[in-house]
């Protein structure tokens, strides 16, 4: 490639290297944004329904446990086996999700000692009265429903935290992109300045210095810059002029 | 005046940068690919593309004309300073746009203030970039100055006549190459040392490399929210003196010193005014210390008051005190400090020691003249007879100093700021100290201070870097002949 040609091309390919660039950095970053959001929407939402698992769980738990106490039937004793591997589950999958730690670790607490009520009623070493209800399991049901409530709620309200968080991770992303195309802009400013000053200015030169001599045989004096074809040209008008005044 | 050769010089500046981003990208990889790794690598290729661009274009010229040097000089420096700007805002958590500006300007000045509320919440990689910003802004100065200078040509620089202690002028003996050398083998000679010293002290690795570049830049960024009292080391407090005392005296001076010339340090009167300077001060600001009962022994003000001395002296900034509750008289010393500073050639700001010793054999020769007035009575500094250009130089210098500390008291006071924080602020900026009193002291960041006083300080360091005439002069360069 010549000289111009070759400065043109990568004057040009730099350009568009780094808009091409800019505009990758910006798909990343909202990319990297989105999957994000993404993720922290799917915890919330996915906290939300663990929490309401374990809520029906424990209903479940408390119907067949009423049941059990009320109509004296062991087939009631399978119903709340299988409520409490449901709450169990939710729990579990709670902690794997990355929940609360704290409050899970309070649900937890509160299941314990509930658990531990309603065993010893199944497994016969707990008489059942009016009082053994009301003082002690329904103070261990109300702990653990509200411990599961609490998590809802810290559920819920983590959303505005979690839109807090992604504004400013908004701003991030945004800034890579602004950056690069910021210096793009400035490249194609300079760009189009080297352009002006090497190709443009030394042509109007010519043309200018041309005309002049056509006209009115005044001295052609241009200046270029640089050593590429300009510079030639002019080198070789130059030369013409002075072959043909002789 | 050639925009394209500015350009293209302006161009290599940034070139410079993006190797040291990209450095910093490698310790943040070695540092296991902290969240700076992916911020800087796109900084360093970001400053690559548009510091080679111009080059495609400009040819390699050896000539530059005074003009142009101006030009390059403070056009590089403002350069350096947007374009560090890149790591921090890409790495976003305590930076927005004022915030990157301001530690930005602040490291390639050597200030060392900043405006972070938490600096150890940085990943490694970022903090190694501040402390390079340091480390580049202290050698950049010497460099450029002294590089660009011979390429101006034999042209009567004014500047230089103050600006180079005789010892500078007698390295002009040497080819502009050779300078260069001593320099960069000094620079990362000195700072090699600390760092191996810091870390036998009690630093890790890390903190010694990143302190080590902080204090020869005499910059003042630390890695520690408590700066340097987070180590609460008698040893590395006493490293860190010797060093900031050593590189706020001239480089070709410590060189002499080093290869036994007779003309060394210890025969400058500038760096013997300096050094009397540190003591009397020192001693002044440690005894009111133990007076006032701020500390409750002696050895312990000679401790805090010694070292906060040496480092508003040498415009390095580091703190192990909380200067902001000191007595009055102690305050007033260490402004005092704060406007004269180490001496030419050195990496420290301010108004320079050769400045204010000049000054004072000025006023004995008015004196003198004014009891003798037919007496001829020449001015001598180093038992050589200094020009009345250069003198009258120097004091409008002095004079233009004092003015621009005053006018911005009451810029900085105007937004509501109180007397002494404000005049603090801006003589700490002017002289590239970092710390001042109130509610800037040395214990405390600039992170509360609102975004127009932090770019006004900004706009401080940067005329006490490019000593006040060269950022002046760009933006008169246009009616310059």
């Amino acid at each position: 490639m010549t000289g111009i040609r070759r400065k043109i091309s990568t004057g040009f390919l730099c350009l568009g290297t780094m808009l091409m660039f800019s505009g990758l950095v910006s798909f990343f970053e909202l990319d990297r944004l989105g999957s994000s959001t993404r993720k922290l929407l799917e915890v919330s939402s996915q906290n939300m329904e663990l929490s309401k698992r374990m809520l029906d769980a424990v209903q479940e738990q408390n119907t067949s446990l009423l049941q059990a106490i009320v109509l004296e039937h062991s087939a009631f004793d399978n119903d709340y086996t299988d409520a409490l591997q449901e709450f169990e589950s939710a729990l579990a999958e709670s902690l794997r999700i990355g929940g609360d730690r704290f409050e899970l670790e309070n649900i937890y607490r509160a299941k314990e000692n509930y658990s531990h009520l309603v065993s010893n009623y199944f497994d016969d070493t707990q008489n059942t009265d009016i009082e053994w209800f009301v003082e002690m399991y329904k103070t261990a049901y109300t702990e653990l429903t509200a411990a599961i409530k609490n998590y809802m709620v810290l559920s819920q309200s983590s959303l505005l935290s979690n839109a807090a968080y992604l504004r400013s991770n908004a701003y991030r992303a945004m800034m890579p992109g602004i950056i690069t195309l910021c210096v793009a802009i400035l490249m194609a400013l300079i760009f189009y300045y080297l352009l002006d000053l090497y190709y443009t200015r030394p042509l109007i030169g010519i043309d200018k210095g041309l005309k002049g001599y056509i006209a009115s045989k005044t001295p052609f004096r241009v200046k270029t810059e640089g050593r590429d074809e300009i510079d030639s040209i002019r080198e070789n008008i130059e030369t013409l002029i002075s072959n043909c005044r002789k | 005046m050639r925009l394209n050769v500015v350009l293209r010089y302006m161009g290599i500046v940034m070139l410079l940068i993006a190797v040291f981003i990209f450095l910093s990208a490698m310790v943040s990889l070695i540092c296991g690919a902290d969240t700076g790794l992916y911020p800087l690598l796109l900084s360093s290729v970001l400053a690559a593309a548009l510091g080679s661009f111009p080059m495609i274009f400009v040819d390699k010229t050896d000539t530059l004309n005074m003009k142009e040097g101006y030009a390059i000089v403070v056009g590089g420096w403002l350069t350096a300073c947007l374009v560090g700007t890149f790591p921090y805002l890409l790495w976003g958590g305590q930076f927005d746009i004022p915030t990157a500006w301001f530690e930005s300007v602040s490291g390639f000045t050597t200030t060392g203030s900043t405006s972070l509320s938490d600096i150890e919440a940085l990943p490694n990689g970022l903090l190694f970039w501040r402390s390079c910003t340091h480390w580049l802004g202290g050698l950049g100065v010497i460099m450029f100055v002294l590089v660009i200078l011979p390429s101006l040509g034999r042209t009567k620089m004014t500047l230089s006549s103050v600006e180079l202690s005789p010892l500078a002028r007698e390295n002009y003996k040497y080819k502009t190459q050779k300078i260069v050398r001593i320099l960069l083998v000094l620079y990362t000679g000195m700072t090699v040392c600390e760092a191996i010293l810091l870390r036998i002290a009690g630093m890790d690795w890390f903190d010694a490399v990143n302190h080590a570049f902080s204090c020869i830049a005499t910059g003042g960024f630390s890695t520690r929210n408590l700066n340097l009292a987070y180590y609460n080391n008698r040893w590395i407090e006493v490293i860190t003196m010797v060093f900031m005392t050593l590189s706020a005296i001239h480089f070709g001076l410590i060189f002499a010193t080093l290869t036994g010339q007779r003309s060394n340090m210890f025969r400058s009167e500038v760096v013997r005014f300096f050094l009397a300077t540190i003591i009397v001060g020192g001693v002044l600001i440690s005894v009111n210390l133990y007076i006032t009962g701020l500390y409750p022994t002696l050895g312990e003000s000679i401790r805090y008051g010694g070292f906060q001395a040496v480092s508003v002296i040498t415009t390095t900034g580091f703190a192990t005190a909380d200067t902001a509750v000191w007595p009055p008289l102690a305050t007033i010393l260490l402004i005092y400090m704060m406007f004269q500073c180490g001496c030419a050639g050195s990496t420290s700001g301010g108004i320079k020691s050769d400045r204010v010793w000049l000054s004072l054999k000025v006023l004995r020769a008015r004196i003198l003249q004014q009891q003798h007035p037919n007496a001829i009575i020449r001015v001598k500094l180093n038992k050589v007879t200094q020009d009345e250009r250069v003198i009258s130089l120097a004091m409008l210098f002095i004079v233009i100093y004092i003015l621009i500390v005053a006018a911005g008291t009451i810029i900085v006071s105007a937004t509501g700021m109180d007397l002494t924080s404000s005049f603090s602020l801006v003589a700490a900026s002017m002289g590239n100290v970092g710390p001042g009193f109130g509610e800037v002291g040395s214990m405390a960041n600039f992170s509360e201070i609102s975004p127009f006083v932090r770019f006004m300080s900004t706009i401080f360091m940067l005329l006490g870097r490019l000593e006040i005439f060269g950022l002046i002069q760009l933006f008169l360069i246009k009616w310059w002949k």
